[in-house]
This record gives structure tokens, sequence and C-alpha cells, in this order.
């Protein structure tokens, strides 16, 4: 399958510019279910700041290297996309803190709008062993 | 024999003028150093010492693991310091140790273990979140819709 496009937006920090106002975020983010329980406790399992990093890395460049902490490209076959146009599936490890899994697609026209957008699906989050 | 220098010093040049020389050609890659009796010791940089040690401890890890897996019904104990690839199916298996062997040919002709150690890196780091059976369901299982969109984390 061909990969998607790189994501047009590709700076960092993308967070709080010099006038202090946050860029609008290219991406939606989207928690799997069976997941959203964990998310809603990340600040206080990861700390805010590690929360906000996270976010801001995948609403702005998911395609990129973090910044801050690590990820890399998930192994074996299981890795493929799971949905057509979306990336390979991501391993984000958050530093010292646990790690999450996702996939992204650039320009989907999934959903009731139906118009092109850009989304992050987080598939898993593993705080277990922090 | 591997060859892993190549200038040639004698005792008697650690006390001389060479002695810089000596150290130069150790950072640069390797200086041989004659005893008095002609017993032969090398002084090779660390780094350079740890990827090479890396390498066949890897290299001997993965023919163990493979000669495990020849067998049927292979233990993960059996495996050895790569016990985590029990986790996987025999294609991905033989996928990892491909990569493996791209890793430890440029580590060995570089002297730099780190393709060895991301690709060990990037694979356990798959084989962890695959021996959780809950992520194990959905990063094997079809895409679903089950996803609900959220916003930036405020306290």
């Amino acid at each position: 399958m061909t990969p998607p496009p790189a994501p047009t937006v590709l700076t960092w920090p993308p967070a709080v510019p010099a006038g202090g106002r946050r860029q609008k975020p290219v991406f939606r983010v989207l928690v799997h279910r069976q997941y959203l329980g964990i998310w809603n406790d990340l600040p206080g399992r990861v700390g805010l700041a590690n929360a906000q990093q996270f976010w801001d890395h995948v609403a702005m460049t998911p395609g990129q290297p973090p910044k801050v902490g690590t990820s890399s490209v998930m192994k074996s076959k299981y890795a493929a996309p799971k949905w057509p146009g979306y990336s390979k599936t991501i391993h984000y490890e958050i530093t010292g803190a646990g790690r999450i899994d996702y996939q992204f697609n650039p320009s989907t026209t999934e959903g009731s709008r139906g118009d092109p957008h850009s989304v992050v699906k987080i598939l898993t989050i593993d705080l277990g062993s922090h | 024999m591997c060859e892993v220098t190549s200038a040639v010093f004698q005792a008697s040049d650690l006390a001389g003028a060479k002695r810089r020389e000596f150290l130069g050609a150790a950072r640069e890659g390797g200086a041989l150093l004659r005893d008095t009796d002609g017993f032969a010791l090398t002084m090779v940089p660390l780094a350079q010492l740890e990827a090479i040690t890396e390498v066949a401890r890897t290299a001997v890890a993965a023919l163990l693991a493979l000669a495990a897996l020849s067998r049927e019904s292979a233990r993960p104990a059996e495996l050895g310091q790569l016990a985590w690839l029990a986790v996987f199916e025999d294609d991905d298996r033989l996928e990892f140790f491909e990569e493996l062997r791209d890793a430890l040919s440029v580590a060995e002709a570089t002297r730099d273990a780190a393709p060895v150690e991301t690709c060990l890196r990037e694979w356990r780091t798959t084989a962890r979140a695959l021996s959780d059976p809950l992520r194990h369901a959905i990063l094997t299982g079809p895409g679903d819709d089950d996803y609900a969109e959220v916003a930036r984390p405020k306290e």
C-alpha cells in the first residue's frame, strides 16, 4: 500500500508562539473507547506537561520523530494500516512514563461531514509498568 | 583472526617520544603494542570494543535462538536473551532475523553497535505491546469505529 503523504505542518513547537496564542491543531485526535478512561487519567499518571507534549506532537506532526520522548514504527505484519490511507502503527514512548500506539491519516474523508481532514487514532495506551 | 589494529609499537615507545603517537593511533582505531617478550596487546577506543562485544553477544544469542526455534515448540526460556521473540509468529520472526543480520553486518563493518541496538529496541517495543492481551487484540485486529475525539489535556 502506498504510504500516506507527509503531514502539511511540520514545525515545532506548535503550542504557543511568541504572541502567546496556540496554533490550531492540524490533526483531530481520537482515542479508542477502550482507553478513554486511561486517557482521561493521563495528566495525573504521566504529568500534565508530558501529556500535553504528546497531544501537541500528534495534533501537529504525528509522522515526525518527537522533540521529546521517542517513537518507532511498529514491527511485524500487524503494523499495517487499519484503514485506507492511514500510516503504519507508531509506538510513542512518553519519557519514562508509558507507551501510546497510534496511526494517522493526513487527509481522510471519514465521518459525517465528508470533507478532507487529518486524523490521529490512538489505538492503545500502556501505563501499566510505571 | 580479526584485525583491529594497524600501527605497531614497542613497549619502550611508551616511555619515549612515540607515546603520543601510540595514543593517537589508538584513538584513530587501534594500536598494537609488543611487550618485551613479544606478547601482543591492543589499545582501541572503548566505544569500538563495546561495539565488537555487542555484535558478538547478539550474534551468539541469535544463533542460539534460531537453533531453539528450529525444534518444534520451543519454550521462551530456550530463546535466552531473545525470549521476547516468543510473542511473534514465524513469518515475523523471520523478518526480525533478516533485519538483525543486516544490522549486525553494518555494525561489524562500522564498529558501531547503534544499528543492532536500534533493531533490538524496536522489536522489543513491539513485543512488549503484543504481550498485553487487550493491546494485542486491538493492535492485531481489524480497524473499528469505536473511537472518540479528545481535546488537549488540561488541569
